[in-house]
């Protein structure tokens, strides 16, 4: 028997690694499209320059390690589209940039490159930039005002939603902006709407677990209810939750990085629960305006005990399974009456 | 209180050791901790030993109280409270695996590295610094030790996976444990929020 | 060394300017030489459970005497911190001094102060590379690399991957190195067959 070693993702239908990474480079395009509607052309740069940085560092990483570049891998345009998506409109350039090359340099080529990497790239990268320019990075544009595409931005720079929760105060934003994405805050994270669509359109093409988006969501949505972060019901505490910062993208997009989360559909389910109870939790404790992508990295790493854990209980409830049958059929077996001895 | 005491574990558990650096001596750590099992019992070693020099170190405080020129050798004090938690741990150990009849050696050693770890001394150093209670000292120590055996779990994870990866040459092994140890730091970091000048 | 691990603290968290990598060098080699070239006069005759109780509690002692000229320096001592007392039971030390003692005392002398020297430049390249990204100075002396500040750079986190970039490029020179020494012998054993 000849056994190949493959890389995740590992797909079972006729799709192909590049159906899959395009499935999602298509699936961030109305999530331009909306930032581009309400930030301007500066948003489209952002995601060139970022894009650009990626591409060009996964191309002279491989080079350094004497691979061949694989045209068709589209990982790095994908870390570079997700990046812009993640911080504000208002972002300097050099601040994407160095959050490309920390993802690409730090958090993807150093473990082996497309398939091997750990840390989701774009979390990683994200995250740098956050601990290093934490004031950039949480200071929003307000929508529909004009951004100049170089030099110094002098729009006025606003707080998201999250900040108001963050400080222990509910948020004054209407549910129906949060849901249209009228708010400030990430480019990519507040048009809920889009997202959910986003979310639709991969689901149709199997290139997302929806049980991973929903295990996440569902540990935010229960977290955010039995803790809320401010005086308020459940109900509007979940929905505050879900709809500020980083909750809905990364449900869509970087929970289900086929790399670095799990393979088994148990670990799975318990991975993206876990990740939404843990992402609260750090935004409860967290210093930060949103520590989830923090969360996210954390759970990156749990992955393989996750895995590990899931397989031993898997082999332990099969085992318990195998044994109750086998005792069942060894107790009355088929047509034989034990009991008549009378002749 | 009981909040109290939890926050203090807690914060004991992540924030002090989201350097991860005090404790990682490494080399010698990281070989005898090949297993989930080993690291357990490694974590145990460190929460009794760091436990007791706590409560040692507290004594001692309110020695140098009365004293104030044990405040000069300070460091060495607490190295003695260290030496003396590590002694009556070794003692209790020997007396155990005689009375079992099973093989110490592996145990001894691997208690010898706990106790002499930059994790024990520097939870024992911040507790007194911090002029915790006895209970609270306590507490911190376990704590700490609690966090550096999670620390050490995941770790040991990433390591393993990373075993399976097709890891460049250049960077197999101590290399990509450190970047991968890093990334973990900043996902901690991001945690406790360390505020720098932006 | 970097094969080891050893030492990694000291050089990951307090190292965020070149005074204090030069400042926790010298607090290495306090901490470090005395224990290791005692343990070569003392050699095995200490238990083995009983060496690093000994050596660190020795070591201890040498720590507390070399951070008393600190004193002068009191921004720097604040920003070791507790670094200085945690040199006394870093990982070359215990290796050295309690696990495997030198047979004399003038080749673990010799010993210590060549991993010492290897610690030293390491710990020193990484705080300069740290305090010029961070600080945008170097020995706090303006000397702006780059136009822009990378302020997270002074955190540990960075340290790890720092180091953990400077290990694989160390391992590929030296892996170079000894090709090039291999090819070399090579040539040599041809050259003596062709002759």
């Amino acid at each position: 028997m000849n056994l190949r070693a493959q890389n995740p993702p590992h797909i079972r239908s006729r799709e192909s690694n590049q159906t899959v990474m395009g499935d999602t480079v298509i699936a961030m395009l109305p999530l331009y499209a909306m930032a581009f509607y309400f930030y301007g052309p500066r948003s489209l740069a952002l995601g060139a320059v970022s894009c650009l940085t990626c591409i060009s560092a996964d191309f002279v990483c491989q080079l350094i390690g004497r691979k061949v570049p694989n045209v068709r891998d589209y990982s790095p345009l994908i870390t570079g589209m997700i990046i812009p998506l993640l911080l504000p409109a208002s972002t300097r350039y050099w601040i994407v940039v160095a959050a490309g090359l920390f993802a690409i340099c730090v958090a993807k080529q150093p473990f082996g490159g497309i398939g091997h990497n750990v840390f989701n790239p774009a979390a990683a990268g994200v995250a740098f930039a956050v601990i290093c320019w934490p004031r950039s990075t949480f200071q929003f544009p307000v929508p529909f005002d004009p951004l100049p595409v170089t030099g110094e931005i002098t729009a006025r720079l606003v707080a998201s939603p999250g900040r108001a929760l963050a400080m222990g105060g509910v948020p004054t934003t209407d549910f129906m902006d949060m849901l249209l994405g009228n708010v400030p805050g990430p480019m990519g994270g507040t048009n809920i709407l889009v997202l959910l669509t986003c979310l639709l359109f991969l689901a149709v093409r199997k290139t997302v677990n929806l049980c991973t988006t929903g295990a996440f969501l569902g540990g935010v949505a229960i977290t955010a209810a039995i803790f809320p972060r401010a005086v308020m019901a459940p109900f509007p505490s979940i929905l505050y939750e879900v709809m500020s910062g980083w909750v809905m993208i990364t449900a869509v997009f970087l929970i289900n990085d086929p790399v670095s989360s799990p393979k088994r559909r148990s670990a799975r389910l318990l991975y993206g629960f876990l990740a939404g109870v843990v992402g609260i939790v750090f935004r409860h404790l967290g210093k930060f305006e949103d520590s989830l992508l923090f969360a996210l990295l954390v759970m990156n790493a749990s992955v393989y005990m996750i895995e590990l854990w899931a397989e031993q209980a898997a082999h332990a409830f099969r085992r318990k399974n195998r044994e109750l049958t086998t005792s069942a059929n060894l107790s009355a077996p088929d047509g034989e009456d034990l009991g008549d001895t009378e002749g | 209180m009981i909040q109290e005491l939890i926050i203090l574990f807690l914060s004991a558990m992540i924030i002090e050791n989201a350097v991860f650096a005090r404790g990682l001596v490494m080399g010698d750590v990281l070989r005898r901790t090949e297993t989930y099992q080993s690291i357990l019992w490694f974590g145990g070693f460190v929460a009794v030993v760091a436990s007791l020099a706590g409560a040692f170190a507290w004594g001692a405080a309110l020695a140098a109280d009365r004293w104030p020129a044990l405040v000069q050798c300070w460091w060495i004090l607490l190295m003695l409270c260290v030496t003396a938690a590590y002694g009556l741990v070794l003692a209790a150990l020997r007396f155990k695996m005689k009375k079992s009849g099973a093989s110490g050696a592996p145990f001894e050693q691997l208690l010898a590295s706990a106790a002499f770890n930059g994790a024990v001394f520097a939870a024992v150093l911040l507790a007194a610094a911090d002029r915790l209670s006895l209970f609270q000292t306590v507490v911190y120590c376990l704590g700490s030790a609690a966090g550096l055996t999670l620390a050490m779990m995941l770790i040991h994870s990433g390591r393993e996976r990373m075993e399976l990866s097709e890891v460049p040459r250049a960077f197999r092994g101590l290399p990509v444990t450190m970047i991968y140890i890093g990334i973990l730091c900043l996902a901690i970091y991001g945690l406790i929020g360390h505020q720098l000048p932006a | 060394m970097f094969a080891l691990g050893i030492g990694l603290p000291f050089v990951i968290a307090p190292s965020v300017s070149l005074k204090n990598g030069v400042a926790i060098s010298i607090l290495f080699l306090a901490a470090t030489l005395p224990c290791v070239v005692i343990a070569a006069f003392v050699g095995k005759k200490p238990p083995v459970l009983a060496r690093m109780p000994l050596y660190a509690l020795i070591s201890i002692v040498f720590v507390t005497l070399a951070a008393v000229p600190l004193g002068r320096w009191p921004s720097i001592r604040a920003d070791l911190g507790i670094y200085i007392p945690l040199t006394a039971v870093n990982t070359l030390m215990l290796e050295m001094a309690a696990r495997h003692p030198a047979k004399s005392p003038l080749s673990a002398l010799r010993a210590s102060l060549v991993n010492w020297a290897g610690f030293a430049v390491v710990a020193c390249s990484v705080s300069a590379v740290r305090e010029l990204l961070g600080n945008r100075t170097l020995w706090e002396a303006p000397a702006a690399l780059l136009p822009i500040r990378f302020t997270g750079v002074s955190l540990p986190f960075f340290g790890f991957i720092l180091l953990g970039f400077f290990a694989a490029l160390f391992r590929n020179i030296d892996r170079a190195f000894k090709g090039s020494l291999i090819r070399e012998r090579e040539m040599k054993i041809e050259e003596e067959r062709g002759a």
